[in-house]
């Protein structure tokens, strides 16, 4: 078995699978643990997993260490709200990158309809809960919701009056959006 | 050009190779990894006179999309020679052999890369001859497989190949472009050396069975070398950036 803190490449051994299970960055074949990318060894001698860490994430494998994303809503459904995620944290997203919210990961009460809290256009700053392709996202934590919102009747800027009412600068239209909690003053 | 045609002699009385080489000894190689700013990882490998760039983007989501995989991600690989890579201008358009290639190098590529843990997703896998002097699909292969690695995807292991050929009757490694073309045969292997296993085979010309299992060993040993200088480019590049 591997040491700590290892600099192993792809296709080194790690750990026979008797004293290690294969965890992030290795794989297992024919009873040895291997090595999947270029890094450190890390190995886990509470969980008995063999790691290889490292810092590269290419493509949408960047979603792995994201605390949040912001993601533009295309399409609401009956049960989910559809879209493309447009920022990993703060960096943009070079390729398309579709991602979903479904009705249950809005808020902590029953929806009746997903348009009282999302509608096409929005940008909202949301969590993954997985890396699979469509990407699912919840706005259900305090932090999280609609940052951007259009009109639905004219298109003008909408302007926050309260915890859940947007109005329009041009036609006065009040919306209502899931909106992320007002950061506490001073910070 | 006429002149050249003649068919010269590939090995001399100091039992020498036209370019000066023992039997087993390879080309000079270099391997520099991180070479595009723009590709999620890229490489250039250069094996004497022979030079490919490859570039690497992904996983990223497959358009479109009935073409993806339920299961795992779906590899799209193009190898290509350059216009300026060959003494006469080649056409840019893909040719036959270039779409050939194309395919026996995914194939190579899919049975290194762990594809299942991305599915739906495409990798996409460019490869640019810039130079070309025989060998070209192994070398594009292997500066596929530094891409690979510089981009972080997941592998089973670093792929490192090298054609064994005949030149005047005697078995040779890693041929270049003379040996290639007035040789009695081009054996390109590329393998997965810490699993043992071979990834990329094919043969032209003849060769008895004593003479394939002899270039066999030829190639696992100068496989072996080629992994060592892999493994020290990468190192040089991820010990630079940490």
């Amino acid at each position: 078995m591997r040491g700590q803190s290892e600099f192993v490449f792809p296709g080194d051994e790690i750990g026979i699978i008797e004293e290690l299970l294969s965890g992030e960055g290795t794989y297992e074949e024919d009873g040895v643990v291997r090595a999947a990318v270029v890094g450190t060894t890390f190995v886990d001698m509470i969980y008995r997993k063999g790691n290889v860490i490292t810092n590269r994430r290419p493509g949408f494998t960047a979603l792995k260490k994201a605390k949040f994303v912001y993601f533009q809503v295309e399409q609401v459904k009956e049960d989910s709200a559809v879209g493309t995620i447009i920022g990993i944290e703060d960096r943009p997203v070079s390729s398309h990158l579709s991602a979903y919210i479904h009705i249950s990961q809005i808020v902590n009460r029953r929806v009746e309809r997903i348009t009282d809290y999302l509608k096409p256009g929005d940008v909202v700053k949301a969590k993954p809960l997985g890396f699979t392709l469509p990407v699912p996202l919840t706005i259900k934590q305090p932090d999280l919701g609609v940052v951007l919102a259009k009109c639905s009747i004219c298109g003008g800027d909408m302007v926050q009056i309260d915890e859940e009412h947007l109005r329009c600068t041009v036609c006065k239209n009040v919306e209502t959006r899931k909106l992320p909690e007002a950061r506490r003053r001073g910070s | 050009m006429l002149a050249a045609q003649q068919r010269p002699r590939l090995i001399d009385e100091r039992g020498l190779r036209t370019d000066g080489r023992r039997p087993d000894e390879l080309r000079p190689i270099r391997i520099e990894l991180g070479v595009l700013k723009n590709a999620d990882g890229s490489a250039i490998f250069e094996m004497g006179n022979t030079k490919v760039i490859a570039a690497v983007y992904g996983p990223k989501e497959m358009h479109p999309r009935h073409m993806a995989l339920p299961d795992r991600t779906v590899l799209r690989v193009r190898y290509h020679m350059t216009p300026f890579s060959t003494d006469e201008r080649k056409n840019p358009a893909p040719s036959r052999r270039e779409i050939e290639l194309s395919k026996v190098i995914r194939e190579a590529l899919e049975s290194a890369i762990l594809t299942e843990l991305f599915p739906r997703a495409t990798i996409d896998v460019f490869m640019e001859v810039l130079q070309a002097d025989a060998g070209t699909r192994l070398v594009s292969l292997m500066a596929a497989s530094m891409a690979l690695a510089d981009a972080g995807i997941p592998m089973r292991d670093l792929i490192a190949g090298v054609a064994v050929g005949k030149a005047d009757e005697v078995l040779v490694l890693d041929l270049n472009e003379a040996e290639d073309m007035w040789g009695g045969a081009d054996m390109p292997i590329a393998m997965m050396p810490s699993l043992n296993k071979v990834v990329l085979f094919q043969l032209n010309g003849t060769m008895t069975p004593e003479e394939l299992r002899q270039a066999l060993e030829l190639a696992k040993k100068g496989i072996a070398e080629i992994y060592q200088l892999e493994k020290k480019a990468i190192k040089e590049k991820f010990v630079e950036v940490s």
